[in-house]
């Protein structure tokens, strides 16, 4: 029996998941997660539902701004327009839900070119700035264009059918967000590994050295944007969906900043970097929830210096972690992977 | 590697408790549970706090004055930031994993994107946001709220400006200032078709974003159409900023603030600017001469010596007592659900807090609470009524808009 892991061809060497060990891990979370349901509550049921939608989002993000070097503060928007794309189409034109999905999808890719032509002049933070006037455009079009999008009022959203399914219902919108997530995460591997993944990858290293070995800088610049957003107008037409009435305030700049955030904690650059940032930032707006609601039940005359609290310790943690962590959750991961593999001889 | 132990060891540590069970000390069946969601740190935290604050002391002088007939009131508090998917997070929680009764909503934003969710699951909720798309039962059976609308109380404001108007050569000239989102947007349809009907110019619209720094540019536009009156719609630490740079400028218009920016904080946060400038309002002043006072203001003092009273904290108070009425009706009738809370309100016929607010009128077709506010103007750093309750009919034409 081989001690260790050896590769006889380029097939198995290219395997995501490698050894059977990780195999059954994988299966038995995905089993996990399929049985969630069935011994969660209402509300966590729908805390999972936020926490798929901010995955798919955060993968968009992370392909744009971890992998192709392209800091993005515009994402929330884009989600916005994925949002209201598929909630007109529902409702104005009678599209199916699927459907809707995709052509949200592909109208927030649309955008997200447009914004994203300025890429090729524009790096750093001077992109940063262009995509923040993304951020402001669509909103000031969603709080104006009253007909299409009802304005500052808001807009209805059609709850989504798919044969029996009714994505008003938490529970079938939780498996549709699942499945989704999960061919978001395996599609954003696989466009990693392909060729246009290297060029991304090259871009974001030197973009010079990039371009003199033959990488066409603005169309992979573009195409980054265009899969990024993609993603976004999915995960905004889910985000439609749950919250079943959406505003221009459900998709502000600070919705942005979460999200980039929420990438920068997991890790920028890696897959399970959006996953473990999604995590990590859900896990612990809930419990500081849940200790200031029950500390606030306990003292209802100090209730303002707790929400104060709250704030502090929120931004003093994800700082504490940027020093203790600069490369974020999934370089932390690896490090225990490795440590695992050599024990109990870790000379 | 144990910096690795250490930090598995928390990771799990935290999603044990976030995943687990929520403490549930509240399970005994003497115990109803009412949800405030509400905004204490976000653009509208000062005006929240206050609020809380004054809805905290109501439980605490209900349930030691005999609770909901013996029964203790017990508030729980969310913070939502006026982040509306903080509002939809904290609201799944309080529906669905604190079984509340009913719930109280503040942001305008929260409100509307809930409006669905709590007619599908029945939850009866007392509202800040006096938005008048909330009034009509056929399509918010749910919603409550204890004052006149924002239009209703802008038409009353526009009301007062023609009632006082002594210049028969031409009419009052007025402008509109608000944060553009739907609670600023809300009464512009109402008042600007009334001002019409009444004879009051309405100017062009000075949008006037959160958080404000700065309205220089917006009241110079102002000064172009030289209006008599501006109406604000904001809350007192925003508003505060536009009355500064109006004095700095200024300006000779008066200003009138509704009633989220007219509270006495505008006043210290003005540092004087406020002086003379109107608002109109429902609820008393804090420390007003009304019956129903004398518990606020012993409470307040009993439980927060040193701080200032606030109309705000009032308002917490009317909106508390409601409740109460209300959960004790609902509670005598042996129906204690959101339907039975629902049936409690509309029972309501000028239900009085002692005058703290004006008398409450719920029915099973309208949702209307009152349609009477009081005119008001800071004098000598003091809020003093300027006029007497106006009234305005219960007419059909501006209900539910």
């Amino acid at each position: 029996m081989p001690a260790g892991l050896f590769h006889e061809n380029y097939r198995t060497d290219e395997r995501i998941f490698q050894t059977w060990f990780v195999r059954i891990w994988l299966i038995a979370f995905l089993v996990t997660c399929i049985l969630f349901p069935v011994f969660a509550s209402k509300y966590m049921i729908s805390i999972m539902i936020d926490v798929g939608i901010a995955i798919i989002a955060c993968h968009g993000l992370n392909l744009l701004t971890g992998f192709t070097g392209q800091i993005s503060l515009g994402h929330a928007a884009f989600m916005g327009v994925g949002a209201y794309t598929s909630s007109i189409l529902v409702s104005q034109a009678g599209v199916p839900f699927i459907v809707s999905l995709f052509c949200a999808g592909a109208m927030t890719a649309l955008i997200g070119m447009i914004f994203g032509i300025p890429s090729l002049r524009l790096r750093g933070l001077y992109l940063a700035m262009a995509t923040i006037a993304a951020q402001f455009i669509i909103e000031f079009t969603i709080r104006r264009w009253d007909n299409l999008t009802g304005g500052v009022n808001g807009m209805y959203v059609d709850p989504g059918k798919l044969g029996p399914f009714h994505f008003d219902d938490p529970l079938h919108l939780y498996y549709l967000t699942f499945i989704l997530v999960v061919a978001v995460t395996m599609a954003t591997k696989n466009i990693i590994r392909s060729r246009s993944g290297r060029a991304f990858v090259a871009i974001r290293d030197r973009y010079l050295a990039a371009e003199v070995i033959g990488v066409n800088l603005f169309k992979y610049r573009l195409m980054s944007f265009a899969v990024s957003s993609f993603f976004a107008g999915i995960a905004g037409a889910l985000m439609a969906q749950y919250l079943e009435v959406i505003t221009h305030e459900s998709f502000t700049i600070l919705h942005s900043v979460d999200y980039l955030a929420m990438c920068i904690i997991g890790g920028l650059g890696h897959i399970v970097g959006g996953i473990f940032g999604v995590g990590f930032w859900f896990i612990l707006e809930r419990m500081l929830e849940v200790v200031t609601t029950s500390l606030n039940s306990a003292y209802p005359d100090h209730i303002t210096w707790f929400v104060s609290i709250r704030e502090i310790v929120f931004g003093l943690v994800i700082i504490l972690f940027l020093i203790f962590e600069p490369d974020g959750l999934a370089a932390r991961w690896r490090a225990i992977r490795a440590y695992w593999k050599l024990w109990p001889f870790s000379y | 590697m144990k910096k690795c132990t250490i930090l598995i060891a928390v990771l799990a540590v935290a999603v044990a408790l976030s995943l687990g069970p929520l403490p549930n000390q509240a399970g005994a069946a003497d115990v109803i549970k009412w949800g405030v969601l509400i905004d204490l740190s976000g653009p509208t935290s000062d005006w929240g706090k206050n609020q809380v604050k004054g809805q905290l002391d109501a439980m605490r002088w209900v349930n030691e004055n005999g609770g909901i007939n013996g029964k203790e009131l017990k508030l729980i508090v969310i913070d939502d930031g006026y982040d509306t998917r903080k509002g939809v997070a904290g609201y799944n929680r309080l529906v669905d994993s604190e079984k509340v009764l009913g719930l109280y909503i503040q942001s305008t934003g929260t409100t509307l994107t809930l409006v669905k969710k709590i007619v599908a699951d029945g939850v009866a909720t007392i509202a800040a946001s006096f938005s008048s798309k909330l009034q009509n039962p056929e399509k918010t059976p749910f919603s409550f709220f204890v004052s006149p609308s924002y239009g209703t109380m802008g038409r009353i404001a526009l009301k007062w400006v023609r009632m006082t108007w002594k210049d028969n050569n031409r009419n009052p000239k007025i402008v509109y200032m608000y944060p553009d989102g739907p609670y600023g947007r809300d009464i512009l349809e109402v008042c600007k078709g009334y001002a019409k009907k009444i004879g009051v110019d309405v100017g062009p619209d000075q949008v006037v974003d959160w958080p404000t720094k700065d309205a220089t540019v917006q009241l110079t536009n102002m000064t172009r159409y030289d209006p008599d009156y501006a109406y604000i719609t904001s809350t007192a630490m925003n508003g505060a900023v536009i009355l500064k740079n109006a004095k700095a400028l200024g300006i000779k218009t008066k200003f009138i603030s509704n009633i989220r920016n007219f509270e006495e904080s505008l006043i210290t946060l003005s540092g004087g600017a406020a002086e003379g400038t109107y608002g109109v309002h429902p609820i008393a002043p804090y420390g007003a001469d009304v019956p129903g006072m004398k518990k606020v203001v012993g409470s307040h003092e009993k439980w927060h010596p040193g701080e200032t009273g606030t109309n705000v904290y009032v308002e917490g108070w009317v909106n508390i007592l409601s409740v109460t009425e209300a959960l004790k009706a609902a509670d005598k009738a042996g129906d204690l659900t959101p339907g039975g809370i629902r049936n409690a309100f509309e029972q309501f016929r000028n239900f009085s807090t002692g005058g703290l607010g004006p008398p409450l009128t719920f029915t099973k077709t309208d949702h209307r609470a009152s349609m009477a506010a009081k005119m008001y103007q800071i004098q000598n750093g003091k809020i003093v009524p300027v006029s007497d309750w106006i009234e305005l009919p219960r007419d059909m034409e501006y209900f539910g808009k």
